[in-house]
């Protein structure tokens, strides 16, 4: 007896087929494809769910990494020391700087030009590098100031445009110079007058830029 | 639904086949019809990728989960052992039955892949380089298990037989 004989003698114990073997066959496997297209669908879905929480999770927290940032920033360098003991004012002044260039007022230009003439004038030297002080009240051309602060916006403009300025309330001078007085200005097309400090300067714009042409 | 056809024809005409080669390959008969019917759910599934050879792939699916011996003992909770268990009075109580008995007896306990290696080499009548292919072994390892498989095998239906002729 040969060894295939040998092992034929076993296999003749093998059971024999069932008669529906091929309908259990095919039954089973269209089940387990069933669950393999259902496992799939669950994935993409928990992946889909995983992606929907985990995208405004990220994107929150870069929010919150760049707010972080921002608060952790030092002051801009060019604030005067007496500026950083006043939240208000640093306030005004960050506000103001992040709007001046799009949203500023169109007088809040004509002001500034006046101020650096009328200080350039008066001093000699362009007083923006130095502490600027506005006092906080609308002055006529002659007499009292009114009790009328200046306008919140102008104030927000001026600050954004010129870094150093400080709007005060009281009228005392400090190193020997008094706080700007500024009037209302009156702006017709590209014309304007601007009181400042009883003077009154005419300005007028040319080339896009707002300039002195007489005054003091 | 061709496809379909195709298998079930592959079925009908190669279940007996298999079924003769998953019971040498397990010495169990339940098991064998298990391992089948797993199997042909595999092809079934791979149908379009097997059609040219789908005898090959369902040899290779029966050798591969029969010659794991931790897959199938986890799957049938059994825990393989290299000796069959004595009995009360440590006599055989098949010795001199049938040789076809001893011969099962001694199938089922010989190792799993000495087994895949014997009944690859000379039942299904494969080459030692298919069989060691087919096992991911050398062809040395093949041959050794072959030879140790078979003098097992052969010992078992001897001593069957003599037994006989003593009774």
């Amino acid at each position: 007896m040969d060894d295939r004989e040998l092992l034929g003698l076993l296999a003749e114990e093998a059971p024999v087929p069932r008669p529906g073997l091929a309908d259990e066959v095919v039954a089973q496997a269209r089940r387990a494809r069933t669950r393999r297209r259902w496992k799939t669908a669950a994935g993409g879905l928990a992946l889909a769910a995983a992606v929907t929480v985990a995208i405004p999770f990220v994107l929150y927290r870069q929010d919150a990494s760049t707010m972080d940032s921002a608060a952790q920033r030092p002051a801009p360098a060019s604030a005067p020391l007496e500026d950083q003991d006043r939240p208000d004012l640093m306030e005004e002044k960050a506000a103001g700087q992040s709007q001046a260039e799009d949203s500023s007022r169109p007088d809040a230009a004509v002001y500034e030009a006046a101020i650096d003439a009328f200080l350039e004038t008066k001093t000699g030297v362009a007083q923006r590098s130095r502490p600027l002080r506005i006092l906080d009240r609308i002055c006529p051309l002659r007499g009292e100031c009114a009790d009328r602060p200046l306008d919140r916006d102008l104030k927000r403009d001026l600050a954004a445009r010129m870094p150093s300025v400080r709007f005060v309330q009281d009228t005392a001078a400090l190193n020997l110079l008094e706080p700007l007085r500024l009037g209302e200005a009156r702006i017709e097309g590209e014309k304007a007058r601007v009181p400042v400090s009883g003077e009154l300067l005419r300005l007028e714009l040319r080339q896009g830029r707002w300039r002195v042409v007489g005054g003091p | 639904m061709a496809e379909e056809e195709a298998f079930r024809r592959f079925v009908a005409e190669r279940s007996a086949g298999l079924l003769r080669l998953a019971y040498l390959l397990t010495a169990d008969r339940a098991g064998a019809e298990d391992l089948v019917q797993n199997a042909l759910v595999k092809a079934y599934l791979r149908w379009r990728s097997i059609e040219s050879n789908p005898e090959a792939y369902v040899r290779r699916v029966l050798v591969t989960v029969a010659a794991d011996e931790r897959r199938r003992a986890h799957r049938r909770h059994e825990t393989a052992v290299e000796a069959l268990p004595e009995t009360a009075d440590g006599a055989d109580p098949y010795a001199g039955v049938d040789g076809n008995v001893r011969l099962r007896s001694a199938l089922a306990g010989l190792p799993a892949r000495q087994r895949a290696a014997v009944v690859l080499r000379h039942w299904v009548g494969l080459e030692v380089a298919e069989v060691a292919e087919l096992l991911g072994c050398s062809a040395g390892t093949v041959r050794s298990q072959t030879l140790r498989g078979l003098e097992k095998l052969r010992e078992a239906y001897g001593v069957a037989v003599e037994g006989e002729t003593r009774g």
